[in-house]
């Protein structure tokens, strides 16, 4: 279940744009509330980018003094992040009609 | 810009390229590359070169995570029984779907390999060695005196061993396609 939503979480983000590692796990931690760890971050990006869902780039930006591998969406990954998207309202609304049960 | 490194920084990167010693060189300069970035981005935030290595972990447990997944891929790839149970045991510790199937894995050749020593027993006792049954016992193996029970599988026993080693390949190689597609981050 936290995998699901950490891998939803990314895909939404890079949904805005294309974003780097520690950028990205700034957002996830900050924005989403995620505990996601830095040794957590790149395995996670690496496994989705061999599944065909994200794409990577160095790229070297104007001030900065060193190259960062950015990650973007693929077409592969906008389906997934439709599929996941829609799973997971499925689920807050099934959740939230328990909740308001009592 | 080596020699301006930090030599923490340094010698976790080159333990992190020796534990991705498994992946293509291109993948492992790339992951080397990018936690080297990382690091800085944090040390460039305020976060000293302990705290920021502190933060991945262990070079050898970092780079595991990394391993696994291409051996997933890759045994996914390639097909091969083997390849695939040998990823399957990797993940066994890590997914549920990789330990019900190491479970019932290892349940079928448990099975496999009992019937099989009884049908090789059968082979050089038939009268002694096969499915026992009567009023007080049910069993399979050796029967001390044949008259006190009925054997019920009879020449069957070697035809059912060998049924249940070819069923047993089978479903290993199908649960760790199973298991394994269901790590990998593709549907």
């Amino acid at each position: 279940m936290n995998k699901g939503v950490v891998e939803l979480a990314l895909l939404a983000i890079l949904q805005e744009r294309a974003h780097y590692g520690l950028e990205l796990l700034d957002r996830m931690n900050g924005e989403a509330g995620l505990e996601v760890a830095d040794g957590t971050i790149y395995p996670l990006l690496h496994r989705m980018e061999t599944g065909g869902f994200i794409t990577s780039e160095w790229v070297i930006e104007a001030d900065q003094a060193r190259p960062r591998k950015y990650y973007a969406l693929t077409p592969q990954g906008r389906m997934e992040l439709k599929a996941m998207a829609a799973e997971w309202r499925d689920l807050s609304k099934r959740i939230n009609a328990l909740v308001g049960k009592d | 810009m080596t020699q301006k490194e930090d030599p923490r920084l340094s010698a976790y990167a080159r333990e992190l390229r020796w534990a991705l010693s498994v992946l293509p060189d291109a993948d492992r300069d790339s992951i080397v590359d990018e936690m080297r970035s990382h690091v800085l981005d944090r040390v460039d935030a305020g976060a000293s070169v302990e705290d920021a290595l502190a933060s991945l972990g262990p070079a050898d447990d970092y780079a595991s995570a990394f391993r696994d997944a291409y051996t997933v891929a890759t045994s996914l790839s390639s097909g091969r029984t083997p390849h695939l149970v040998g990823a399957l045991i990797r993940n066994v510790a890590n997914s549920a779907s990789a330990a019900v199937a190491g479970i019932i894995i290892l349940a079928a050749w448990m099975f496999t390999l009992m019937i099989g020593n009884i049908a090789i027993l059968k082979i050089g006792d038939p009268a002694h060695v096969g499915l026992w049954k009567s009023d007080h016992f049910f069993f399979i193996g050796i029967i001390d005196d044949p008259s006190t029970g009925q054997e019920l599988l009879g020449p069957w026993l070697l035809p059912i061993a060998l049924a249940s080693l070819v069923i047993s390949l089978l479903l290993t190689r199908w649960l760790a396609v199973w298991a394994l597609k269901r790590i990998a981050p593709r549907r």
